[in-house]
């Protein structure tokens, strides 16, 4: 590209990428050098301790008990999540892209969970799945099963899991209708003439060229849902007992309950890098996509 | 004939998921519309509705003052991502060159910092600024995490729009900037609406950084739910009001703009 | 004399007697108060202080009195409420920036150690002592010492003003203990023996409820039962760890055996768990915050109203003792207009408007308002038991010793003490393995407590 063209397109995208990777590093720099001191909630921001990595080592040697399930469970709330979400959001999006009658209709009912705040979303999940107060569990009892304890120790992080497909999957639906109705109609239309079945053409003609679309909607999906704080917050607020504490209600903890910001700091940074890592992965197969 | 039958299981499994979405928030309605002893038969379709709820939520906390905050702030933000995104996605669509990808990863980055890391950062800064409780610094985080979005959005509706038409302004004496808003704009109104749409979701929704950042000149709606998690439990019929109205704009933006929406997305 | 003239006497001095022998009415403030109300007028009149308050039916009181307040003194007052997870957070926060945009705050009681190590709230000592002068009436020494001192002094210091106290009572279902022969339990033998006894005595019947969420939640319910036996979690004369020792071993082994006579997943129970537990019918007992039982009287969450009785926490080995929590007021350290933060804080704390604020939903904590007939008449089992609760409370006050420590580390200590306990409730290893499990991490907190000192 010549040299003019290079200043051309800097004039262009300099009003949004330089502000936006000043704004975006400053906080997180100064996260970064927060982790590496012993900060505390209320004390003046001037007196704290340089203590190097021992935030860290503190969180990885388990030395802090619950970083370790904390990890653990993110992880595990991510991957059940990630593919609840695809599959649910893969089933829809084949089906409105059937245009049936209502497809309209379908797509804004479908819409809703996004629309809702997600606090409050994770109140009325509570409130639904409440041991006694709960419709789900008035109904069960109507169809004559026994009542379920959904935020009790056994079932909780289900329920958490639950409440994060119902909020997020219609993003996966979305995103993989948009990349349906890209895909050429010419191939399908001339193997069905040739003599395949539907379900054949689906699986050998749409589906390898809707792999990209499906792989970056995943992984969207899971940096979305690693992050998940606000629904699990009202939800269970972590509990019972630290049944549901994933990472980000760990930092909160860490950060808000017990003050121990320097700590909690250490702890946000390696979710930052988790997520970064992700996104990095969708980016890179992005590109390819867009090459193809 | 057939072929209603042979669609019968598309429609059954459609509805199942239409079902699913809307579920919890049909129960926020109804919830809403419930007296608090009613709360003991969740399963009590008919029954007397009241406002007693919507009464306490706009008369007794005001919470209706909070909206305007909101989409103040909302609206702000949406024409910043819009405008910004428009330019950067264009630039970054038609001038491309090898590290562009960097670019973009720079500017994606920002979208991935879950808000409760980096709250506290952000208070700083504020507190060091003296913008805390204004407009201006929750605008300037949720442009922050709304813009990289956006700017990737908008890229990617301009690949759908061919160059022709842009050259054949620029050689009738337009400058590319103007060709960009008279001629390409139009053709992209369904991207600009899905993209404003984005923008506007998550910057509605945002509860940890307007939790800290603000307090008394900027109050906004969606934090006033702290306010019904009482000592003494929680206030479901007022915190499902709260849904309700909080909703509804979200709600009737999309009606007004579904025509766009849904192309823009498909 | 004349019988017209006698009567005519008899009459006016029953008048002037019923006159002089009915209360006061609550209508018209006493004159030393007035004067006080009109200095502060001339003084701080025109100016606007905003408070931080919790989401409290304290609150709610406070609001509700805020027009007669304003309209008094001249002072208008912004109300900002937010919930019981942010406030604490909102008010360090604004601690470390070193500027609030607050002139009251609402405090946490049991947080005061913390609120005192950081230097959030002003000393109130000189405030109290001037205002004991010009207002005697205001009787600082009417609060209750258990509240008085529980949620207001730390370290020597007095640093805020009770306005929502509360202590643990036990509740219990009277229908059951009259249909049974049983008398409510006074001891903790007795207690564990009632619980026993009602344990599956009659269909989806349980002996007791109470808060037993492992972590932080079960080491407070636990704490409530450590000094009738003589235990601690950590000594609070030297910050030992002292979860070792026989007497906190025997402590925590009779908590665990009381719960096994509680619903069978106690180990998930919060607070409004355990409420609405005792409150569906679903145990004979249940011991908690004595500021829960307008839940319990509810006729729209309560399915027992009318059926419950109270008595105070049972006496173990070494006395009876009960645990104090609540809100207080406070002057923020970094606030610009303490004068008139202060005119508000002393007209809603004092004797004058206790009544008027218990009447409007607010919590009492005066003893003049617990032994008034206006708020014993309504419940007298319910006010002697809170009575009762709350000089137990004292005992542990005067005792030198707090339910939770007055360490700005204390939730730290009951975050990996009860941790530990959890381990014994769950079964995951015996009691003493897990008090001994705790000890290193119990003892790195100990150590930055004692450097702190």
């Amino acid at each position: 590209m010549s040299d003019k063209s290079r200043a051309r397109f800097w004039l262009w995208v300099a009003p949004s990428s330089v502000p936006l990777t000043l704004l975006g590093s400053i906080p997180v720099l100064l996260l970064a050098y927060i982790s590496l001191t012993s900060f505390e909630l209320g004390y003046a921001f001037t007196d704290h301790r340089f203590v190097g990595f021992s935030n860290y080592t503190r969180l990885f040697s388990g030395r802090e008990v619950e970083f370790w399930p904390a990890l653990s469970l993110s992880i595990f709330v991510t991957f059940v999540s990630v593919i609840a979400k695809t599959a649910l959001g893969l089933g829809v999006a084949v089906l409105l892209n059937k245009k049936l009658r209502f497809e309209y209709l379908a797509t804004a009912l479908i819409i809703l969970p996004m629309a809702v705040n997600p606090a409050i979303a994770g109140l009325m999940w509570k409130l639904m799945l409440s041991y006694d107060f709960g419709i789900i569990n008035a109904w069960l009892e109507e169809l004559g099963f026994d009542k379920v304890v959904w935020l009790g120790q056994a079932w909780a992080l289900m329920s958490v899991v639950i409440v994060l497909v119902w909020m997020h999957f219609p993003l996966s639906a979305l995103l993989i209708l948009a990349g349906l109705r890209n895909i050429a109609k010419d191939p399908q239309e001339a193997a069905l003439m040739d003599g395949c079945n539907p379900r054949q053409v689906f699986w050998f003609i749409v589906a390898p060229q809707l792999l990209p679309v499906i792989i970056a909607s995943s992984l969207f999906q899971a940096i979305l849902a690693f992050q998940a704080f606000g629904p699990i917050f009202t939800l269970t607020g972590g509990g019972p007992g630290g049944a549901t504490m994933i990472l980000p209600l760990y930092i909160y903890e860490a950060a808000f309950g017990l003050g121990t910001v320097g700590l909690a700091a250490a702890a946000a940074i390696i979710l930052i890098a988790i997520t970064s890592a992700l996104s990095a992965g969708m980016l890179v197969l992005g590109g390819k996509g867009q090459r193809s | 004939m057939k072929r209603s039958l042979k669609n019968f299981g598309g429609y059954f499994w459609l509805s199942l998921a239409c079902l699913f979405a809307c579920f919890p928030v049909l129960f926020m309605v109804v919830t809403s519309l419930k007296t608090r002893a009613m709360l003991y038969e969740p399963a009590r379709i008919l029954f007397e509705p009241t406002l007693m709820n919507y009464e306490a939520a706009i008369l007794q906390y005001g919470v209706t003052s909070y909206l305007k905050d909101s989409l103040i702030v909302c609206a702000i933000n949406v024409l910043i991502c819009v405008i910004l995104g428009t330019i950067t996605g264009y630039a970054l669509h038609r001038f491309t060159f090898k590290r562009q990808n960097l670019i973009v990863a720079g500017i994606l980055s920002a979208r991935v910092f879950p808000s409760i890391a980096l709250v506290i950062p952000f208070y700083l800064i504020g507190i060091f600024l003296h913008l805390l409780d204004t407009y201006t610094i929750i605008i300037i985080v949720f442009v922050t995490f709304n813009l990289p979005f956006s700017v990737v959005m908008m890229r990617g509706f301009f690949a759908n729009i061919s160059q022709d038409c842009e050259e054949a302004a620029m050689m009738e004496g337009c400058s590319r900037f103007g060709a960009l808003v008279r001629v390409v704009l139009p053709q992209l109104k369904t991207g600009i609406f899905a993209t404003a749409i984005m923008s506007f979701l998550t910057a509605w929704n945002e509860f940890t950084y307007v939790l800290f950042l603000t307090s008394s000149k900027v109050h906004m709606i969606s934090t006033a739910v702290v306010f019904f998690k009482t000592e003494q439990g929680i206030l479901w019929g007022e915190v499902s009001a709260l849904g309700v109205i909080g909703v509804l704009p979200v709600i009737a933006l999309c009606f007004l703009t579904q025509r766009y929406l849904v192309r823009g997305i498909v | 004399m004349s019988f017209t003239r006698r009567a005519f006497m008899l009459t006016s001095a029953l008048i002037t007697s019923a006159l002089v022998s009915f209360p006061q009415a609550a209508i018209a403030d006493s004159e030393e108060f007035s004067k006080w109300v009109d200095t502060v007028k001339a003084q701080e009149g025109g100016k606007t202080i905003r408070i931080l308050g919790l989401s409290h039916p304290a609150s709610e009181s406070m609001k509700a009195m805020t027009p007669e307040f304003e309209k008094a003194t001249g002072i208008n007052v912004e109300w900002e409420i937010v919930g019981s997870g942010e406030i604490l957070s909102k008010q360090f926060l604004a601690q470390t920036a070193g500027e609030s945009s607050y002139d009251v705050y609402m405090v946490k009681g049991t947080a005061l150690a913390e609120y005192d190590t950081k230097n959030v709230l002003v000393e109130l000592s000189s405030r109290l002592e001037a205002t004991n002068e010009y207002l005697p009436e205001y009787d600082f020494e009417d609060i209750h010492v258990a509240y008085r001192s529980g949620l207001g002094e730390v370290h020597g210091n007095t640093i805020a003003v009770p306005i929502a106290g509360e202590t643990f009572f036990l509740s219990y279902r009277k229908d059951l203990f009259e249909k049974y022969g049983k008398t409510p339990p006074q001891t903790m033998d007795e207690l564990l023996e009632a619980a026993k006894f009602f344990h599956e005595k009659e269909p989806g019947l349980y002996g007791i409820s109470m808060r037993a969420e492992t972590g932080r939640t079960l080491a407070l319910t636990w704490e409530v039962f450590n000094p009738a036996f003589g235990g601690a979690i950590v000594d609070q004369a030297n910050w030992d760890v002292k979860t070792d020792s026989p007497a906190t071993i025997r402590s925590l082994k009779y908590l665990l055996e009381l719960l096994a006579y509680a619903p069978p997943d106690i180990e998930t129970y919060s607070w409004d768990a355990a409420v609405s537990a005792y409150a569906a019918g679903k145990t004979a007992m249940w011991l908690d915050a004595t500021s829960l039982q307008s839940w319990l009287v509810d006729s729209d969450k309560s399915k027992v109203v009318g059926k419950i009785g109270y008595v105070a926490p049972p006496e173990g080995p070494e006395g009876r003792f009960g645990p104090v929590g609540g809100w207080s007021l406070g002057l923020p350290s970094t606030g610009t207009q303490a004068d008139a933060g202060w005119a508000f804080i002393v007209w809603m704390t004092s004797k004058e408007k206790a009544l008027e604020a218990f009447q409007k939903g607010g919590v009492p904590s005066r003893l003049s308002v617990l032994q008034d007939p206006a708020f014993a008449d309504a419940d007298p089992e319910f006010a002697s038991a809170l009575k009762d609760s709350l000089d137990a409370a004292g005992n542990l006050i005067t005792s030198g010793r707090r339910w939770i420590p007055a360490t700005s580390e204390s939730t730290k200590l009951h975050k990996a003490a009860g941790y530990w306990a959890g381990q014994a409730l769950l079964k995951k290893m015996t009691v003493e393995e897990a008090m001994k499990a705790a000890i290193p991490q119990l003892e790195e907190i100990t150590a930055k407590i004692k450097s702190q000192e």
